[in-house]
């Protein structure tokens, strides 16, 4: 087990016109946690996974595994065990070779391999299928085993490229359970790599926002969804995402560019100059509010998921449609007129730079 | 009318397969035929079992001397050839290197000179490393013509390993040559097969090299000892013993083929290899 420092790392694929993947990302993991990486694709963060495996060379900066720098050393020297996307089973080995093939090129005794190889067979429930061949094998299986040729070698850190991307939807569930309970008992440093947001809120104790090759925010799961610290991370965690409006702020004052600008509300922020509101779609009221913004707005869509409906209104505070999580007994009629309170004291303000401009005392209705 | 219409097209499919089959089997047909009449017998019918001319196939000559060095020289060349061909291909498709492409789309027009193009340099090579009349000088050429085919072949096998399989093994700490032997051999094993077959059949059946390249009887290999069969006179041709001598090399060929006969429907078939 170890801890994992990055300094300004970087990756530059050189070509006819130098791509960088990685933008000096710096970053501090502690010994035991379970970091996720978490961005839309192409944001790096399977790039950064590879860097730390030992897949790619660092083009610049430095790894640190603990105290030691690990730029120059192959994967297995780093200590890492990876469970890939796409399970990567070597498909003429049976269950048991499969996980007992690193253990068998490290030339450790037959014996020792084998209780190995069994123990972790047991820990992960899949002992009574160490003969088989993976192609006879469900894919929750084949998941398993990959987790438990990575888990065999007891690795000082653990890599998941999406480990659970390919797996249905109740099956995902399941897995996700069974790697936040095995990360509880092996307490390993662990890196997953993920573009679903709800694996990275439940799983992780820290979240590492990646957006085209920088880091957007690292925090806890509820620090990333209370308190985003720009507009990317605030649209990109959450569904459905945030609603965005354009508003103007003066001081503690905000107005809105449209319909209702020549009224002020008083906000929880401080800021002057052109700003734009965030607001996620279940803390829209429907209910008059004290501190809150009172917005006319027709229905257009309305999408029924049973335990709540999503509402998708149009107004003239912004083109993209409001959109609005209500209780699941409400069916609303397309087209009718709806009021809905914005409560300022649960909305994010984002200044022109899309940084999140920091909260404030509270606010009341002028 | 339907019935009739649905009888005639049966009829004539019949008629098609039976013309292909006589077209495809007839030389064969009357290769085994001839080596089993010791007289003159009739040309289209078997009238009796006389293996007379393959006992004078290998007292004339020394002809088990002859599919010993054929079987020698056909073996080494896949031998070699494979292990060239797959440490190639590993390179050719897995590591990233300028002129690349380039490399790979030499070695395929390499293979399009015909044999008799780079005979006279070949013979010159030959005669340089010493191996004139030496059964090396076989297995060296073949190799080199049978190289490109195979290497093209192995690439674009070695191209449809999923890349994630390489890295697991890198993970799990095996080296270059590891990743090779233990993961890209056995899952290429097909491919290998048919590539090495048809290196085998290649080099089995080879007759302009073997005849330049060899002097003595005793070095020969099959194709050329058959050649060299002669009858009682210059002009007649001793059908029997050639038919004979024919059938004999051609049974190791068809037994290899039935052995791996299903590895090389999958290794001509199947493109990606499946996890």
């Amino acid at each position: 087990m170890s801890s994992i420092e990055f300094v300004k790392l970087e990756k530059v694929y050189k070509g006819l016109s130098d791509f960088c993947a990685v933008k000096g990302v710096d970053l501090q993991i502690n010994e035991g946690e379970f970091v996720v990486f978490v961005g839309p694709s192409g944001c790096g963060k399977s790039t950064l996974l590879r860097m730390i495996a030992g897949l790619e060379d660092i083009s610049g900066g430095e790894l640190y595994f603990g105290d030691r720098c690990v730029n120059d050393l192959s994967p297995k020297e780093r200590g890492i065990g990876m469970v890939f996307q796409s399970y990567a089973l070597y498909p003429h080995m049976s269950v048991f070779d499969n996980m007992a093939f690193g253990l068998t090129l490290e030339k450790g005794s037959r014996e020792t391999i084998k209780e190995k190889v069994e123990e972790v067979a047991r820990i992960l429930q899949i002992d009574h299928l160490l003969d088989r061949k993976p192609k006879a094998l469900s894919g929750g299986q084949r998941q398993r085993v990959a987790i438990g040729r990575a888990i065999v070698r007891q690795p000082n850190v653990f890599l998941f490229d999406e480990p659970l991307s390919n797996l249905d939807a109740s099956l995902r569930v399941q897995m996700r359970i069974e790697i936040t309970k095995l990360h509880q008992r092996l307490k390993t440093t662990s890196i997953y790599v993920t573009h679903d947001q709800v694996e990275a809120m439940t799983m992780a104790d820290k979240i590492v926002v990646l957006n085209q090759g920088r880091i957007m925010q690292v925090g806890s799961p509820l620090q990333i969804y209370n308190e985003p610290a720009n507009t990317f991370v605030a649209g990109f965690m959450g569904s459905p995402t945030m609603n965005f409006i354009d508003v103007e702020a003066m001081d503690e004052q905000l107005s809105l560019r449209t319909g209702q600008a020549n009224r002020r509300f008083l906000m929880p922020f401080r800021h002057s100059g052109p700003a734009t509101l965030g607001i996620r779609p279940e803390h829209i009221e429907l209910q008059p509010q004290a501190d809150a913004i009172p917005v006319e707005t027709r229905i257009s869509v309305v999408e029924h998921l049973g335990n709540e409906t999503l509402l998708y209104l149009a107004t003239d505070l912004c083109e993209q449609p409001l959109v609005v999580a209500v209780s699941g007994e409400m069916a609303p009629e397309i087209g009718s007129e709806l009021t809905i309170y914005l409560p300022l004291e649960r909305s994010h303000l984002f200044d022109a730079q899309g940084d999140a401009v920091k909260r404030q005392g509270s606010a009341s209705v002028n | 009318m339907k019935a009739l219409k649905r009888r005639t097209g049966q009829v004539l499919f019949a008629l098609a397969v039976l013309a292909l089959l006589i077209y495809t089997i007839f030389p064969f047909y009357i290769a085994i035929l001839t080596s089993l009449q010791g007289g003159e017998g009739s040309f289209y019918l078997l009238q009796d079992f006389d293996f007379s001319n393959y006992v004078s196939v290998f007292r004339e000559q020394p002809f088990f001397l002859n599919i010993l060095n054929s079987a020698l020289v056909s073996f080494g060349t896949v031998a070699i050839s494979l292990l060239i061909a797959v440490t190639a291909s590993y390179a050719l498709a897995r590591v990233h290197f300028r002129g690349r492409t380039t490399l790979l789309l030499t070695v395929l027009g390499v293979s399009m000179f015909p044999q008799v193009a780079v005979l006279s340099g070949m013979f010159e090579l030959v005669r340089l490393l010493g191996l004139y009349n030496n059964l090396g000088s076989l297995v060296l050429s073949y190799t080199v013509f049978s190289l490109p085919f195979s290497v093209w072949i192995l690439t674009t096998f070695m191209r449809g390993i999923p890349k994630d399989l390489e890295e697991a093994a890198i993970v799990d700490g095996a080296t270059p040559w590891q990743i090779i032997t233990r993961i890209f051999m056995p899952v290429l094993w097909p491919a290998l097969v048919t590539t090495g077959l048809l290196a085998f059949i290649g080099a089995w059946n080879e007759f302009m090299f073997a005849i330049t390249f060899i002097l003595s009887n005793e070095q020969r290999t099959v194709p050329v000892a058959i050649s060299m069969i002669s009858g009682g006179s210059q002009y007649e041709m001793p059908w029997g013993p050639i038919m004979a001598a024919s059938v004999i090399v051609t049974v190791p060929l068809i037994l290899l083929v039935l052995v791996f006969q299903r590895k090389i429907v999958e290794g001509l078939t199947a493109g990606a290899v499946k996890g």
